[in-house]
């Protein structure tokens, strides 16, 4: 019998143009019971995680704690704590403000019900930083069909966030939030569906399609464009464009689909592998392909090793620099994550079992390590970076590596 | 083109799931090829799709603070911490 977990792989769809009767056809269909086998809820377990990231200046890291625990026969609840610690003085903040650290902090809660072959999920996450409120409401469906070979998933989220923008003072302490900006909405929509089918004994495929709408205020408040003076600035020879405000559209829609692949191995290994396809309204078209491998060694470790591929074009609003007179169109920006560039990633990770016999309340536990290299190369977002005496990079393409780390422990009960 | 093949994708998805619900709806059953004591490979756990979900889910936001790319995946709430 599937788990919920190698069932469950949620995919999405845009059905914004779709006839209403389809959409209601498709609820209706799974609202009804269909005399199929049962599906089971997901397995109690706690995870205490340890993250870290460090790249281009910026450290972020803190824990990540989840609880999930089956009360009764057909309802299973969980609660996750998370939090970003962050320390930042990246390519943005060293060429427009100073360096700065804050904290973000992620609850979440919500509920898995079971109603014979038919999954439903509710989830409430709520994310709080000094400069930034968002509160998200999630909701899923699936049901496994045809044997448990097939697993149709539809989900629906609906995000509220609150922007604000902070000041500083002359010290560099945080004085507060600028009245002037106020507090800023932004809405966000998922729309998800998905479908997973067992091919052969040895191969489970899945389709998954997400679209995402953004309404409101859709930019960072302290980033900045690049823009060319009549009178210019240079450095060691090269024109240091100067600033100006950016302006996002108040809207950005986005679809994606991914294919993924798990491949088991005649000697008990896996191979995981994933395509995904991406493009929104602001011009940006991604792929992303990943490979994985698991392979058990004995009978307590797994080791992981994987490598992921990712490129994108640019957003139709963003440039490296704007020319004199540029400054009146309607939008413009300059995040190097609106910009073209590549970056690939190479991992691994180790897991050891332990308590396999069981313990006290529990039944099993792992502990596990993992460790990601990923390398950014930039395309079309310069390195103007002035802040030092000697920036051997300087108007260059803008590159830069970050590591990943995880360190975590699970155990079952 | 390529917005071609995501709507044709798309297309096939829904009225793959609309044939299947309906069918089955109606009483019919199919045979599944793969029989239940067959799934030993499947039910192991390198054969899932999210091995871990705390650590999936902390991947895909790492990616997603990084990237213009989002969705399809683990990722949960929001706010960014990534400035």
């Amino acid at each position: 019998m599937l788990n919920q977990e190698q069932a469950g792989v949620v995919a999405v769809i845009n059905i914004r143009n779709w006839p209403r009767w389809l959409v209601a056809l498709i609820y209706a269909l799974f609202g009804m019971s269909l005399p199929l086998m049962a599906a089971i809820l997901p397995e109690d377990r706690a995870d205490v995680l340890y993250h870290s990231y460090e790249g281009d200046s910026v450290t972020v890291d803190g824990p990540s704690i989840l609880l999930r625990k089956q009360v009764g026969k057909h309802s299973s609840v969980y609660a996750n704590y998370y939090t970003d610690s962050v320390s930042s003085a990246s390519i943005d903040v060293r060429t427009t403000a100073s360096p700065y650290t804050e904290e973000r902090e992620e609850k979440s809660l919500g509920v898995d019900l079971l109603f014979d072959n038919t999954n439903m999920s509710l989830g409430y996450t709520n994310s709080e930083e000094n400069d930034y409120s968002s509160d998200s409401y999630h909701f899923g469906i699936s049901h496994s069909m045809l044997g448990e070979l097939t697993t149709v998933s539809l989900g629906h989220s609906y995000g509220s966030d609150t922007v604000r923008k902070n000041q500083y003072d002359a010290a560099g302490n945080l004085s507060g939030t600028d009245p002037d900006f106020g507090e800023k909405s932004l809405e966000r929509r998922n729309y998800r569906l998905g479908i997973s089918q067992i091919v052969t004994k040895n191969l489970i495929m899945s389709l998954a399609f997400e679209a995402i709408t953004d309404e409101g205020y859709t930019q960072n408040p302290y980033r900045s464009a690049r823009i060319f003076e009549q009178n210019p600035t240079f450095r060691n020879g090269v024109e240091i464009p100067g600033f100006v405000s950016e302006r996002y559209p108040g809207t950005r829609t986005s679809d994606t689909f991914a294919l993924r692949a798990n491949y088991y191995l005649p000697y008990r290994a896996a191979i995981r592998t994933e395509f995904k396809y991406f493009e929104d309204t602001w011009g940006i078209k991604a792929q992303t392909y990943k490979i994985e491998y698991t392979h058990p060694l004995k009978e307590d470790w797994i080791i992981d090793v994987r490598y992921r591929l990712y490129s994108q074009t640019a957003a139709s609003f963003y440039k490296d620099v704007f020319e004199q007179g540029e400054e009146t169109l309607n939008f413009r920006g300059r995040d190097k994550e609106l910009s073209q560039f590549s970056s690939q990633s190479i991992g691994f990770g180790f897991s050891y079992d332990f308590m396999k016999n069981g313990w006290w309340h529990f039944d099993k536990g792992s502990l596990n390590f993992a460790f990601d290299r990923m390398s950014f190369n930039f395309d079309n977002f310069t390195d103007y970076d002035t802040s030092e005496a000697v920036n051997l990079n300087l108007s260059k393409p803008f590159l830069f590596d970050g590591d990943v780390v995880q360190l975590y422990i699970s155990v079952w009960y | 083109m390529v917005t071609n093949i995501v709507s044709k994708i798309r297309s096939s998805i829904l009225m793959l799931t609309v044939t299947l619900l309906a069918g089955l709806s109606a009483g019919c059953s199919v045979e599944p090829w793969v029989k239940p004591y067959e799934r030993a490979n499947m039910a192991d756990p390198i054969m899932s799709f999210a091995r871990d979900p705390v650590s999936e889910s902390y991947r895909s936001h790492v990616h997603q603070a990084r990237e213009g790319a989002r969705g399809a995946e683990s990722g949960t709430g929001g706010g960014c911490g990534c400035n």
